[in-house]
């Protein structure tokens, strides 16, 4: 089990999510998110979706998609 | 940030560059490439470089207005814009409209200006309130129209007159693929097909009348926008405006559109090169409607008055466009930005770093919007 900490921007909100992989995909998808509409950055590093995070690691979700 | 201590090495399970064998940074299903920081950023000013080339942006001499919001999309685009600028010697301007929108714009402004100082791009900031004479939200609420289409009404018209007195080739535009498609298949939804005719990646410029729009980033995605300011660490600002309406259809657009590019790995590339070879073909559905000159401000109309000047004349009682032309034919002047005749070279000397802004507003919000 990993647990993470997500602050999700632009909705400025932090979650903190389990995850038993803990890949980046996985986190995406608690977070109902898709891969094509965000990027994970940790320590200002962008993680492809195979990334595997660690027990404590904060990461700040980018949600891409925005309105027009 | 970064902080968990671990025995399986600092990218556990991370892709490598197919490139060069570094950690990866994003992984392109449509393209089958994962792609170190470098190559990343290599790849997409190639594709930004080919959308260039194919609608012959570059003039050596020439002048590009680009459009600058301080986001991750405006921010892309004039960095990657920036390069290809230099090789080919095109001059570049880009232009800050300040809507004032309270501390949001206060922070877009910073962020936009701070890249274009990075960029050592110069940077023009027009306070929409003191050109035009009042606040975009209080003309929106004086004519009882959402604060989103008078400001989208500010932004063209100020982008436009900014161009056209600049003598610029293009006015530069933040407009990734997934903004372009979402535009597409709301105007089919709409059966505005006339719109889709403006989809392209380049649209035409009307001598005296209105500049042409430009779209380097026609074929980079929103995503692939936000990996690229990362990389490159420049400032950009990742909030949403406070008059976005709750629920866009855009947005849930992009979102159903990013579902299906999931299954179907690469059909957002086809969609969008698709569209921009089928331009023609829209325009003659569109079935050329009329171009006019606005009898206030001269500048481009659908009929003998412009959209922002009937705005501004209806708020406040006289015409707004004159007034806008005037200031930016002054400000460009004093920048030496200005190519009376379209063509020859200006001077542009003033460095980005300089105080190109002008006094007043501590306000700002992206001005390259739709």
């Amino acid at each position: 089990m990993v647990r993470v900490v997500a602050e999700v921007l632009p909705d400025r909100r932090v979650a903190e999510v389990e995850l038993e992989r803990g890949t980046v995909e996985e986190l995406l998808s608690k977070l109902g998110m898709g891969r094509e509409g965000a990027v994970v950055v940790r320590g200002g590093v962008p993680l492809v979706e195979e990334e595997v995070l660690r027990d404590g690691d904060r990461v700040v979700v980018y949600r891409a998609a925005s309105g027009g | 940030m970064g902080t968990g201590s671990s025995s399986t090495g600092p990218r556990a399970g991370a892709r490598r560059c197919s490139l060069c064998g570094e950690p990866a940074v994003a992984y392109l299903p449509y393209a089958r490439l994962a792609l170190c920081p470098r190559h990343f950023v290599e790849y997409i000013d190639r594709k930004v470089g080919r959308v260039l080339r194919r609608v012959g942006a570059l003039r050596r001499g020439g002048l590009i207005v680009a459009a600058v919001s301080g986001g991750k999309d405006s921010t892309a685009m004039l960095a990657s814009l920036a390069k290809h600028a230099e090789e080919a010697g095109t001059r570049l301007l880009a232009v800050y409209i300040d809507l004032g929108y309270g501390a949001y714009s206060s922070r877009s402004r910073e962020a936009a200006v701070e890249a274009c100082r990075r960029l050592n791009v110069d940077c023009l900031v027009v306070d929409a309130e003191e050109v035009i004479g009042a606040p975009v939200y209080e003309l929106a609420r004086r004519s009882r129209r959402p604060v989103c289409s008078v400001c989208g009404i500010v932004k063209r018209y100020i982008l436009n007159a900014v161009a056209v007195e600049a003598g610029a080739d293009y006015v530069a535009l933040g407009h990734n693929g997934d903004d372009v498609l979402a535009y597409a298949l709301k105007s089919f939804l709409n059966q505005d097909l006339g719109y889709v005719a403006k989809l392209g990646p380049a649209t035409s410029t009307l001598p005296g009348l209105a500049v042409g729009r430009l779209r380097p980033l026609y074929e980079v995605f929103e995503k692939e926008t936000l990996i690229y300011v990362l990389v490159s660490k420049l400032p950009f600002l990742h909030e949403e405006c406070p008059y976005r309406p709750r629920a866009p259809i855009e947005q849930g657009l992009k979102e159903a559109l990013n579902r299906l590019e999931e299954e179907h790995p690469g059909l957002k590339i086809s969609a969008l090169r698709r569209l921009a070879s089928r331009i023609k073909l829209y325009e003659s559905l569109a079935g050329g409607s009329e171009v006019g000159r606005c009898r206030h401000c001269g500048l481009i109309s659908a009929g003998d008055e412009c959209g922002f000047c009937r705005l501004t004349r209806r708020v406040l009682g006289e015409p707004a466009g004159p007034r806008v032309r005037e200031w930016a034919r002054r400000r460009l002047e004093e920048l030496g930005a200005r190519q009376p005749s379209g063509g020859g070279t200006g001077g542009l000397h003033v460095r980005g770093d300089e105080a190109l802004e002008q006094d007043g507003g501590g306000t700002g919000h992206p001005g390259g919007g739709a």
